[in-house]
């Protein structure tokens, strides 16, 4: 009876050609827009992934903004007195610890302070520091006096995001980094003003105990950047953390800033978080949060998942418009093949016979189409991806120009607060998943090519429709008896 | 023997400004081995009737049964499958099939499992007997006449093989010898094939061959 119920499928098929060849047609061009939106959605999901892990995961501890900026409207006196600001920083110990957990592969921070000297004199009218620039907000970092050199600690000048950047740069010398004891680099700006060179040694003094520490200039850098402060000096962290006051050093447990873990990978990511969360709850009572950094991530893969996004809504709208079409052209056919819906029930066929058969016809029909289908939808899949690609990825550029070249960042804010060579903040490791904003390829093109899970969601999806569409129309007319079917009175 | 058995039916089209009795508690026995012409003016609640014996629509009111089962036990599309086969007045084939697929179409329903060069050769069979050769039981049915497309009608509701066969006006669209030959068919059916043959027919021919012929008049099946 099956081979039978075919074989009538077929000859309906073959013998009303122009029903076929509609509902054909209809059948393939959605077949195209159904399997051209998988395939660049299975191509943007592989490109997301091998982003993913390119890039592995990066954990930062920073401080909680939102609960600061409550607290300190809360503490605000009547008086409109100017408030002091300090940004609570992590203790070097527990960021040690944290790094030692099984999640991280490798991890940095950075500290900041301020120094005088009397053997060489400050660079007149450069930017100063952020809380020079802001001076509302407070001083950043506890340097509450005034010291005319920056001092910045950075585990190595690699790091330093200016450098990456592509606008900081040695001039003359060579860098530092953690085994670099008593050295430092210095601005060209500085080093003219003071007839400094490679190999001189200064004397800066600790602004907070008046102790003298002599660094060698090994390095001048330059910075192409107008605002940055040509009164900074780097160097790693632990010749920075003499600069400290008394207090801040702590006896070597300072507080450190812009902590950033690598992870193994990033699927880690949430496992980290919770560990951080359980074993250091004193970080949450020091408004310091941990999270996961997705800025590289999202810049990197931002124009291709704009790119998913987009095949996410084609494939929704034209999979509702396919079962709407489908359903009415189905719903035509089976209103037209009533009466010999009605003959072969008044001949014994069982509903799911006469079902069975009109779903063949439909599969039969679809089958062609899907597989028509299969050959021309890479090529409108590739045409499709990549021009929407490209039009994301001109939007993001615009986007970053129309934010003063700087990429804009996961929050949206446009911002790097811990970035930058001019207020001595967050470095960035060479080829480091640390170092996500600035080094970072967007991906500009997309692997765009059919595989054969794609073809058999195609017709999974199709078949579907397929019998989505039928079930309705062809259950409403068999639920009639034969005689008002033969009849015309459903 | 076996016996259709009508008992107390009723039947009401409710589905018009006034609900119209068309059958008024009829009562009637069709035996194995007879054909049984039932005539009728039009509007006289033949082919209702017909629909009834046939299973084609359900029953409001009473009952019938086949062999002391009633069809309502034995099931609707059972009935039809294996129990009988109709004849309709106006055809009804699949106007894209041959004449020959159409009678194949009916055998496989009610004999499952028959090879398909069985059912080609007993559907031509059926077909020779009605009166098409061979090359026009393999045209596509909306290509023969009228009268063809009855014979094929007929020859389907042969080639299934049910002990009941049912006909409204079989012989309506055919010449007096095509007539005459599936007269002789039907009484064949009855008499050598003990089959129960009931045909609602205008023709004083097909009555006069019958073994027995029933009135249908203001919802009462009588005895002519």
């Amino acid at each position: 009876m099956f081979k039978n119920m075919l074989k009538r499928a077929w000859l309906s098929v073959i013998r009303k050609p122009s029903r076929s060849i509609i509902i054909g047609l209809i059948l393939f061009a959605m077949s195209n827009l159904v399997l051209a939106s998988i395939i660049i959605k299975s191509a943007v999901n592989e490109s997301t992934e091998y982003a993913k892990a390119s890039l592995g995961g990066t954990v930062t501890l920073s401080a909680d903004m939102g609960t600061l900026r409550e607290e300190m409207k809360a503490e605000a006196p009547q008086s409109g007195e100017k408030i002091e600001f300090t940004r609570p920083t992590v203790s070097k110990a527990i960021a040690d610890k944290i790094a030692g957990s099984d999640y991280v592969k490798d991890y940095t921070y950075s500290i900041t302070s301020k120094a005088d000297s009397d053997s060489i004199s400050a660079v007149e009218n450069s930017s100063s520091s952020m809380s020079n620039n802001f001076p509302d907000m407070g001083a950043f970092g506890g340097a509450e006096e005034s010291g005319d050199f920056e001092i910045s600690g950075i585990n190595s000048y690699a790091f330093i995001s200016g450098v990456k950047n592509g606008t900081m740069e040695i001039t003359d010398g060579e860098y530092f980094d953690e085994s670099s004891e008593g050295k430092a680099i210095v601005s060209v700006d500085l080093a003219e003003e003071n007839e400094l060179s490679v190999g001189d040694k200064i004397a800066f003094t600790n602004i907070y105990t008046d102790d003298e520490v002599e660094l060698e200039i090994i390095g001048i850098y330059d910075v192409s950047e107008n605002n940055a402060n040509a009164n900074t000096i780097y160097m790693n962290v632990t010749e920075a953390a003499k600069f400290l006051s008394s207090d801040d050093y702590n006896d070597g447990d300072y507080g450190v800033e812009n902590v950033k873990y690598e992870l193994t990978t990033a699927e880690n990511a949430e496992a980290f978080l919770a560990e951080i969360e359980n074993n250091y709850p004193e970080l949450a009572e020091e408004n310091i949060v941990a999270s996961e950094d997705t800025s590289a991530y999202d810049q990197m893969v931002g124009p291709i998942e704009s790119v998913g996004s987009f095949a996410t809504t084609i494939l929704v709208i034209v999979l509702i418009a396919s079962v709407a079409i489908v359903t009415l052209i189905v719903t035509i056919n089976v209103k037209d093949r009533r009466y010999e819906m009605g003959v072969l029930l008044s001949l014994g066929a069982k509903k799911k016979n006469i079902i069975g058969q009109i779903f063949a016809e439909l599969a039969l029909v679809g089958t062609v189409a899907f597989l028509l289908g299969c050959g021309t939808s890479t090529i409108l899949a590739k045409a499709m991806g990549q021009g929407i690609l490209e039009s994301q990825i001109a939007s993001a550029e615009t986007e970053v120009q129309n934010n003063f070249g700087r990429p804009t960042t996961a929050d949206g804010m446009g911002m790097n607060f811990g970035g930058g060579p001019n207020d001595g903040g967050v470095s960035e490791i060479p080829n480091s998943p640390l170092n996500k904003n600035n080094d970072v390829e967007v991906v500009d093109e997309i692997d765009i090519n059919a595989k054969f899970s794609d073809f058999v969601l195609l017709f999974v999806c199709g078949y579907s429709v397929i019998l989505f569409a039928l079930l309705i129309p062809s259950m409403n007319v068999l639920r009639y008896q034969p005689k008002e079917i033969l009849q015309g009175k459903e | 023997m076996g016996e259709l058995k009508i008992e107390k039916l009723n039947f009401t089209y409710t589905n018009q400004a006034e609900p119209v009795h068309v059958l008024k508690n009829i009562n009637a026995t069709f035996k194995t081995g007879k054909f049984y012409a039932i005539k009728g003016e039009s509007g006289s609640g033949k082919t209702t009737l017909l629909s009834l014996l046939s299973a084609l629509d359900q029953i409001q009111d009473g009952d019938i049964s086949y062999n002391d089962k009633s069809i309502k036990d034995i099931g609707l599309n059972e009935f039809r499958l294996h129990y009988v086969n109709v004849i309709f007045q106006s055809f009804n084939l699949i106007k894209y099939m041959t004449a020959e697929e159409n009678v194949q179409v009916a055998i496989d329903f009610a004999k499952e499992g028959t090879k398909e060069s069985t059912q080609k050769n007993t559907a031509l069979k059926y077909l020779e007997k009605v009166g098409l050769d061979e090359s026009t039981s393999k045209r596509l049915v909306n290509k023969l006449s009228g009268g063809q497309q009855q014979r094929v009608a007929i020859a389907r509701a042969l080639a299934s093989d049910t002990p009941i066969i049912v006909g409204d006006e079989p012989t309506g669209n055919l010449d007096e010898d095509t007539e005459e030959k599936i007269i002789k068919i039907f009484q064949d059916l009855a008499h050598k094939e003990n089959k129960i043959v009931i045909i609602v027919t205008h023709s004083r021919q097909v009555a006069s061959h019958a073994d027995k012929v029933l009135r249908l008049s203001r919802g009462k099946l009588e005895s002519a």
